[in-house]
C-alpha cells in the first residue's frame, strides 16, 4: 500500500503542511493579540515572519545533519539514550498540550457562536475522533489533508473585501508610529500564531527533496505570512483601535460583516470550516506525540496514538478548572514552543564538540 | 476482528448520540419567536422600556407581536420577555434598533449597543435610529398599505442612495465611530406622523449621546466628505437678473453619479490646515433656466456656479461644526494620519478646532438629459 | 458420475471398434458434435482416430481431474475402448444473450454495445477496438467450487508492471467458493473493503474499458458477468462518462461540474436545511425566514426526523421502483411522488421547501454515471444529517473532515483516490473536473503511471 515508502512528501505536500500546521486556532483572535501596536499592527506578521525564517536555519542545519531521524532520534543519538528520553517526555507532552489548545480555543469558539447552550464535550467528542482517525492514516494523509484544507478553506480570503469596503486604508498612516515595549509585546504575544513550522524538525525524514527543502519551508511560512498581512490590514481598515483591542475573536466579526442576499451571518459557516484548519494542526502535533511514543517504544501500536489523544481530550473536559487551562495553553505552551525552537541551537553546539563540523549522520 | 469490533463500537457510539433525543428536540424554527425590531425608550436614569417586535408568519396575512417591559439591561428585558411570551425569545434575527430621542440624549445609548454587540447571537448588519417620540409608538403604530413593521424599517433603514444623506449606522458601524477617536457617530433620525415614517433628519452624537441634528442637505455633502461614492440628488436655485432687470429663479436637479473626496492635511500641527478636494460627476435631471446647455460657455458657466455654490454651502456647514465642536466628517483623520505621538480624542478636538479648512470642489456635468 | 441427468453416453461403432462418447447435452449443440464428431467417425475408412478428428486432444489414462473438467465444459469425451485411448473434442457451444444496449450507462451519442455474460464474447469486442498483439489476457481459474473464469486484461506496451503484478497476485490470493457476478470479485480484490466507496471502477461498456486500456489501467473480467472492473481508479472518475469524449469539450466540462458539484450538494442540502432550522436560524434572510416559517408552522416533527422520514420515502419509492414491473414502476413513481409528496405536505407532515430540497437532492445523487458512488453518497448523506441533527453547521463540516480524510485515505490498487485532486498533477486536471479539448490532453493520467506517457508525440500540429 501507499503507506510503506518513507520519502512520501512532495514539494507541494511540505509547503501545504507547514502553511496548515501554522493557520489555527490562533488567527482567529490574531487582531487581538497583536493589538498593543494600535493600527501599526498590520505589519507585525513580517517582524514575526523574520523571527521564523531567522530561528528556521539553526532547525535545517541541525536536520541536514540528520537527514534519516527526526528530533527524538536525534535527541537518544546526541544526548544519550536516558537524557534523551527525558527531553523526548518533555516534547510529547508539549505536542498534546498544543494539541488541547488548538482545540480547547476552537470549541469553546463553537460553543458561544454557534451552539449555544450546549456543553463543550460533544463538540469536542466529534473533533477528537476526526482527529484521531486522520491522524492514524500517517504524515502522508496530514499532510494531504492540509493541502485539501487549503482549497476548503482559502477562498475565504475573499471574504476580506466585505470588511475592506466598508472600512478605510488610510487607517495605516502614520506608518511605523509605535515603541519598542508595543512591539515586543505584540510579537510575544501573537507568536504563537506563527507556532507549527517547528514541526519540520520531526517530519524532515519524511521530506523527498531534502535539498530544497528549507526553501520550501519558507515558502510556506511567507504564504502564511502575506496571508496574516492580510486579514490584519483588512482589521485595520475595518475596526477602530478600540474594537481591535476588546474584540477576542476579530475574524469572527469579519465574518458577520458579509453580506449575501441568499444566506445572512456568513460566520456560522466559516467558522464551521474553521475544523478543517484546526484539525490540520492538531493532527500534525499529535502525529508527533505518537511518532515520540513509537520511538520510545521502539514499535507501532494503536495506544501510543490513543494516550496522548485521551489525555488531551481529559485535559479539556476533565477537572482543571477553565483559567488554569487558560494560563496553562497562554503561558506554559508558548514558553515551551520558544525552548523548542531555541533547542537545535543547543543540539548544533554538541553536535559540533562531538561530531565536529557539518558532518552528517545518518 | 479488530476492524469490526471497532466499526461496531462506531455505530454504538452514533446511536447513544442520536438517542440523546435532548439535543434534538431544541426549538426549531417554529418554535422561537425571532424578534425583528426593538425599541429603547427612556423610563428614568437606571430603567429603560424596552419594546419588541416579533413578526408571526401565517398563510395569507403578516401580523406582528409586540411586547415590553421595563429593565435596565437589555439581557435583563430579554428574561422578562422571555416569560411573556408563547415561544422562545431569540434575537437572531434582529435587523432594527430604535432608539427614542430622549433616552438617545439624557442616557447615552452605548451601554444597551454594547450589550448586544458582546451577543453572538446578534449579527452586526443590524440598524440603528433615533426616532423621535417614543420607540413604542413607532412600533406598535399601524401603516397603512405597508408590510408588517419589521420588514418595513428594515427595508426603510437599507442603504439606497435616495436615502444616502445619513450613514446607515449598523450596531458595528456604530461602535466604530463611537471608539474610532476621531468623528462623531451620527445615525439617521426618523419622525412618525400619519401612519408614515421618514428618515427626516440626521442625529449627530458625541460618544454616545444625542447632541443635535442636521439637515438632510447638510448630511448629503457630510456623506461626501466621509467618500461615498453614490450620493442622493441635490437640488441648487440660483436667482439671476436679466439684462433687462428682471428677477429670474434658476433651478438645477443635480444627480451625482460619481464622489470623490481627499481629505488631506497640511501645515504644522500647531497650526493645521485641512484641504478638500472634492470631485464631483454627474448629471443634471432637472433644470428650468433659459441657459443654453450646448453651448461650451454656458455651460460652464453653469458649471462654476454650482462649483461656487457647493463651495459655499460646505464651508458655512463646515466652519459651522468647527465652532459647535463636533466633527461628523471625520476631519480629524486626516490630522491623525500626520500626528505624532498619542493620540486621543481630545487632542483631535482641540486640533479640528484651530485647523483651517479649504474647500476645494470640482465638478463635471457629464450630461444633461435628452433636452437641449 | 450419479444423477446428473444431462450427462448423455452413447457407444457407437468405429471400424468395428466400440466407441463410448460422453457429453452434457446442456453445454453442447447435439446437432453439432453430430457434424463434427459422429459423422468423421462413421466414414473413418480405416484411418487412426486423431487423423479422422484432428481437432481432438489426447487425455491421459489416469487423469481423471482433466477428464472431468473437460467434461464440465462443455467437451466431448471419446473411450477407445480397445486402443486404451481417450479423447477429447471441443464442442462446447451454448445459447447466450445477444449484444444489446447498456441499460445502466446509457449515452446519447457514442457506440451502443455491452457487455454480455460470456467471457469470450466480451472478449471479442475488446480485441475488435484494440488490434494490437500487445493487449495481453490472462486468464486465471478461481472459486473452489464454481471455477469461475476471469481475465486480467491489460496492454503490455502502456500498462505499469508493478500494478499489473499486484492485481494478479490478488487474484492468486483470492478463496472464495465461487463468483456469482463482477461486482463480487470487485469487493475481495479492493484495497479497503471497509469503506462505502467503490475503489475499482465498473463498467459494462467496451468502449469505457477500451479507454481504460489505452489509459494503462488493467481490466479484469469474470466469465458470466457482464461487467468489467476497471483499475486502478480514481474518485473523480467516477464522475465521468465516456460521453464526456464524445461532446464538445465545453458541454462535456460544464456536465462533469454539475456532477462533481452535485456531490456537494446532495450531501449538504438536505443537512443544512436540519442545522439551519434547528441551531442557525439567523443565518436566513427575511423572505426566506417567512415563507420557511410559514411551512414547518403545522409540522409536528422536529426537523432531524422530518428529513430522515422524508428521505427514507424517497429511498424507498426508489427501491420499489426498481422491483416492481416496468409498466407498474412508472406508475408507482408517479402516484408515489406526487401523491405522496402533496399529501404529506398539505397533511402537515412536512414543508413543502424540504420536499423541493429532498427531491433535488435525491435527482442529484442519481447524477454520478457510476451506480455504486451514487449509492455510497446517498449513504453518506445520512451520516451529515445526523451530524446537522446533533451539531448543527459545525456537525456538518466535521463530518465533511471525516469524509475527505476518509477518502484521501484511500487507495486504488495503491494509487491514491483523490488524486489528481490532492497528490496533485497539473496535466491530469486537464481531463478532471473540466474536459479540456482533446490537443490539450497530451499526457496519459498519471495515476495509471503508464510505460509511456504521452498519448501522442510532441510538435505535433
Amino acid at each position: 500500500m501507499d503507506r510503506g515508502r518513507i520519502h512520501s512528501l512532495n514539494p507541494i505536500l511540505v509547503i501545504g503542511l507547514i502553511m496548515n500546521t501554522m493557520v489555527g486556532v490562533n488567527l482567529l483572535g490574531l487582531a487581538h493579540h497583536a493589538s498593543k501596536m494600535g493600527y501599526n499592527l498590520w505589519w507585525s506578521p513580517i517582524l514575526l515572519g523574520c523571527i521564523v525564517s531567522l530561528t528556521l536555519i539553526p532547525m535545517m542545519a541541525l536536520c541536514r545533519r540528520y537527514p534519516e531521524d527526526n528530533l527524538f532520534r536525534i535527541h537518544e543519538k546526541l544526548l544519550g539514550k536516558w537524557l534523551g528520553r527525558c527531553f523526548n517526555i518533555l516534547i510529547i507532552v508539549y505536542a498534546i498540550l498544543n494539541v488541547s489548545t488548538a482545540h480547547e480555543g476552537y470549541v469553546r469558539l463553537v460553543q458561544t457562536s454557534m451552539l449555544s447552550n450546549q456543553t463543550v464535550t460533544l463538540p469536542l467528542l466529534g473533533l477528537t475522533l476526526v482527529m484521531v482517525y486522520i491522524t492514524n492514516g500517517g504524515i502522508k494523509l496530514i499532510a494531504r489533508f492540509c493541502l485539501l484544507t487549503f482549497f476548503f478553506t482559502g477562498w475565504m480570503i475573499f471574504l476580506l473585501q466585505y470588511g475592506f469596503q466598508k472600512g478605510g486604508m488610510t487607517h495605516i498612516f502614520p506608518l511605523f508610529h509605535t515603541d519598542w515595549r508595543s512591539i515586543a509585546e505584540t510579537v510575544h504575544n501573537s507568536y504563537a500564531s506563527m507556532l507549527g513550522y517547528e514541526l519540520v524538525l520531526f517530519f524532515y525524514p519524511y521530506i523527498q527533496d531534502k535539498n530544497k527543502a528549507h526553501k520550501h519551508v519558507l515558502i510556506g511560512v511567507w504564504i502564511v505570512v502575506l496571508l496574516y498581512v492580510m486579514i490584519l490590514l483588512t482589521s485595520v481598515s475595518y475596526f477602530s483601535e478600540w474594537q481591535m483591542d476588546n474584540l477576542i475573536y476579530p475574524i469572527l466579526n469579519l465574518f458577520k460583516a458579509v453580506e449575501l442576499s441568499f444566506l445572512e451571518r456568513i460566520e456560522n459557516l466559516g467558522i464551521g470550516l474553521w475544523v478543517f484548519l484546526i484539525l490540520s494542526t492538531s493532527t500534525g502535533y499529535l502525529w508527533v506525540a505518537r511518532t515520540g511514543l513509537e520511538e520510545m517504544a521502539e514499535k507501532t501500536r494503536l495506544w501510543h496514538l490513543l494516550v496522548p489523544t485521551i489525555i488531551s481530550f481529559l485535559f479539556i473536559v476533565g477537572p482543571l478548572s477553565v483559567e488554569r487551562q487558560r494560563y496553562i495553553y497562554d503561558k506554559v505552551t508558548v514558553y515551551m514552543a520558544y525552548g523548542l525552537i531555541l533547542w537545535p541551537i543547543f543540539l548544533l553546539v554538541l553536535h559540533s564538540l562531538r561530531f565536529g563540523r557539518g558532518e552528517r549522520v545518518s | 476482528m479488530k476492524r469490526a469490533s471497532w466499526f461496531i463500537a462506531a455505530v454504538v457510539l452514533l446511536l447513544c448520540l442520536c438517542g440523546c433525543g435532548r439535543e434534538i428536540e431544541r426549538p426549531s424554527l417554529e418554535d422561537m419567536a425571532m424578534i425583528g425590531v426593538m425599541g429603547f425608550d427612556y423610563v428614568d436614569r437606571e430603567k429603560i422600556d424596552v419594546t419588541v417586535s416579533v413578526p408571526v408568519p401565517a398563510r395569507n396575512k403578516e401580523t406582528t407581536q409586540v411586547y415590553s417591559t421595563h429593565a435596565s439591561m437589555t439581557s435583563e428585558a430579554m428574561l422578562n420577555l422571555a416569560t411573556k411570551a408563547e415561544r422562545t425569545m431569540s434575537l437572531s434575527q434582529l435587523r432594527v434598533i430604535l432608539f427614542s430621542e430622549e433616552y438617545a440624549r439624557k442616557a447615552g445609548i452605548g451601554k444597551v449597543i454594547l450589550d448586544l454587540y458582546r451577543n453572538p447571537i446578534v449579527g452586526e448588519n443590524v440598524y440603528i435610529a433615533v426616532v423621535k417620540g417614543t420607540a413604542k409608538d413607532v412600533i406598535k403604530g399601524t401603516y397603512n398599505h405597508r408590510p408588517e413593521i419589521n420588514t418595513y424599517l428594515n427595508n426603510l433603514l437599507r442603504p439606497r442612495v435616495e436615502t444616502a444623506f445619513s450613514s446607515f449606522a449598523t450596531i458595528h458601524d456604530f461602535v466604530f465611530m463611537m471608539t474610532s477617536n476621531t468623528m462623531d457617530p451620527t445615525l439617521p433620525y426618523l419622525i412618525h406622523s400619519n401612519g408614515e415614517i421618514q428618515i427626516f433628519k440626521v442625529a449627530l452624537f458625541r460618544v454616545d449621546r444625542m447632541i443635535g441634528l442636521y439637515s438632510q442637505r447638510e448630511g448629503k455633502l457630510v456623506q461626501g466628505f466621509l467618500g461615498r461614492e453614490r450620493l442622493p440628488r441635490m437640488s441648487f436655485e440660483f436667482q439671476h437678473e436679466t439684462k433687462t432687470g428682471k428677477k429670474q429663479t434658476e433651478k438645477i436637479v443635480f444627480d451625482f453619479v460619481r464622489a470623490q473626496t481627499k481629505v488631506r492635511s497640511k501645515g504644522s500641527l500647531k497650526k493645521p490646515v485641512i484641504s478638500i478636494d472634492l470631485r464631483v460627476r454627474g448629471m443634471l435631471v432637472g433644470y428650468s433656466g433659459n441657459k443654453d446647455l450646448e453651448k461650451r460657455s454656458q455651460l460652464r458657466t453653469l458649471v462654476q456656479e454650482l462649483e461656487t455654490r457647493i463651495k459655499k454651502e460646505s464651508m458655512k456647514m463646515l466652519v459651522r461644526f468647527q465652532k459647535q465642536g463636533v466633527d461628523p466628517a471625520q476631519l480629524e483623520e486626516s490630522i491623525r494620519q500626520k500626528y505624532d505621538g498619542k493620540w486621543t480624542r481630545e487632542t483631535g478636538l482641540a486640533l479640528y478646532k484651530k485647523a483651517r479648512i479649504n474647500v476645494k470642489v470640482h465638478l463635471e456635468i457629464v450630461g444633461f438629459g435628452t433636452l437641449k | 458420475m450419479q444423477n446428473v441427468d444431462d450427462l448423455s453416453s452413447l457407444s457407437l461403432k468405429m471400424n468395428d471398434e466400440e466407441v463410448h462418447v460422453f457429453f452434457l447435452d446442456t453445454l453442447v449443440d447435439v446437432s453439432q458434435i453430430y457434424q463434427t464428431v459422429f459423422l468423421p467417425l462413421q466414414r473413418s475408412d480405416g484411418r487412426e482416430p486423431l487423423q479422422v478428428l484432428p481437432f481432438a486432444q489426447e487425455c491421459q489414462l489416469d487423469d481423471m481431474e482433466t477428464l472431468m473438467s473437460n467434461l464440465l465444459r462443455g467437451h466431448t469425451i471419446l473411450f477407445f475402448l480397445e486402443r486404451n485411448l481417450i479423447l477429447h473434442v471441443n464442442t462446447f457451444q451454448v445459447p447466450h444473450r445477444s449484444i444489446t444496449k447498456s441499460e445502466t450507462e446509457a449515452t446519447v451519442l457514442g457506440p451502443q454495445d455491452s457487455f454480455v455474460e460470456m467471457l469470450e464474447i466480451n472478449l471479442s469486442l475488446l480485441r475488435r477496438r484494440l488490434a494490437t498483439p500487445h493487449l495481453k489476457v490472462s486468464s486465471y481459474t478461481i472459486g473452489t467450487q464454481a471455477q469461475n473464469k476471469v481475465a486480467v486484461i491489460y496492454l503490455d506496451n502502456i500498462a505499469n508492471a508493478e500494478n499489473v503484478e499486484r492485481v494478479k497476485k490478488r487474484i492468486d490470493n483470492v478463496i472464495y467458493h465461487g463468483f456469482v457476478g463482477m461486482p463480487v470479485l470487485k469487493q475481495m480484490l479492493e484495497d479497503k473493503p471497509y469503506s462505502p466507496f467503490p475503489q475499482f471502477g465498473l463498467t459494462g461498456r467496451p468502449d469505457n474499458a477500451t479507454a481504460a486500456l489505452l489509459d494503462g489501467r488493467i481490466v479484469i473480467m469474470l466469465n458470466g458477468s457482464p461487467d468489467a472492473a476497471i483499475c486502478p481508479t480514481s474518485f473523480l472518475e467516477m464522475f465521468s462518462s465516456p460521453e464526456d469524449f464524445y461532446n464538445r469539450w465545453s458541454t462535456a466540462s460544464l456536465l462533469r461540474m454539475i456532477r462533481f458539484f452535485g456531490l456537494f450538494i446532495t450531501i449538504m442540502l438536505t443537512s443544512s436545511y436540519v442545522s439551519v432550522l434547528t441551531y442557525h436560524p439567523e443565518m436566513l434572510p427575511p423572505a426566506l425566514l417567512t415563507i420557511l416559517t410559514e411551512s414547518r408552522s403545522r409540522v409536528p416533527f422536529p426537523p432531524v426526523i422530518e428529513v430522515l422520514i422524508i428521505e427514507l420515502v424517497i429511498e424507498i419509492l426508489r427501491e420499489a421502483g426498481i422491483r416492481m414491473p416496468t409498466k407498474i414502476g412508472q406508475t408507482i413513481g408517479i402516484v408515489g411522488g406526487i401523491v405522496i409528496g402533496t399529501a404529506s405536505v398539505q397533511a402537515g407532515l412536512a414543508s413543502n421547501i424540504l420536499i423541493v430540497l429532498v427531491s433535488v437532492s435525491a435527482l442529484l445523487s442519481f447524477v454520478p454515471p457510476n451506480f455504486l458512488m451514487s449509492n455510497a453518497i446517498r449513504l453518506v448523506r445520512y451520516g451529515f444529517i445526523l451530524m446537522a441533527g446533533v451539531l448543527g453547521m459545525y456537525g456538518q463540516m466535521l463530518a465533511l473532515a471525516f469524509l475527505f480524510g476518509h477518502l484521501l485515505n484511500l487507495t486504488s490498487l495503491g494509487t491514491p483516490y483523490m488524486a489528481p485532486g490532492v497528490p496533485r498533477q497539473w496535466t491530469d486536471l486537464m481531463n478532471s473536473l473540466i474536459r479540456a479539448p482533446l490537443r490539450f490532453i497530451v499526457n496519459r493520467n498519471r495515476m495509471s503511471r503508464a510505460k509511456q506517457k504521452h498519448v501522442r508525440p510532441f510538435g505535433e500540429d
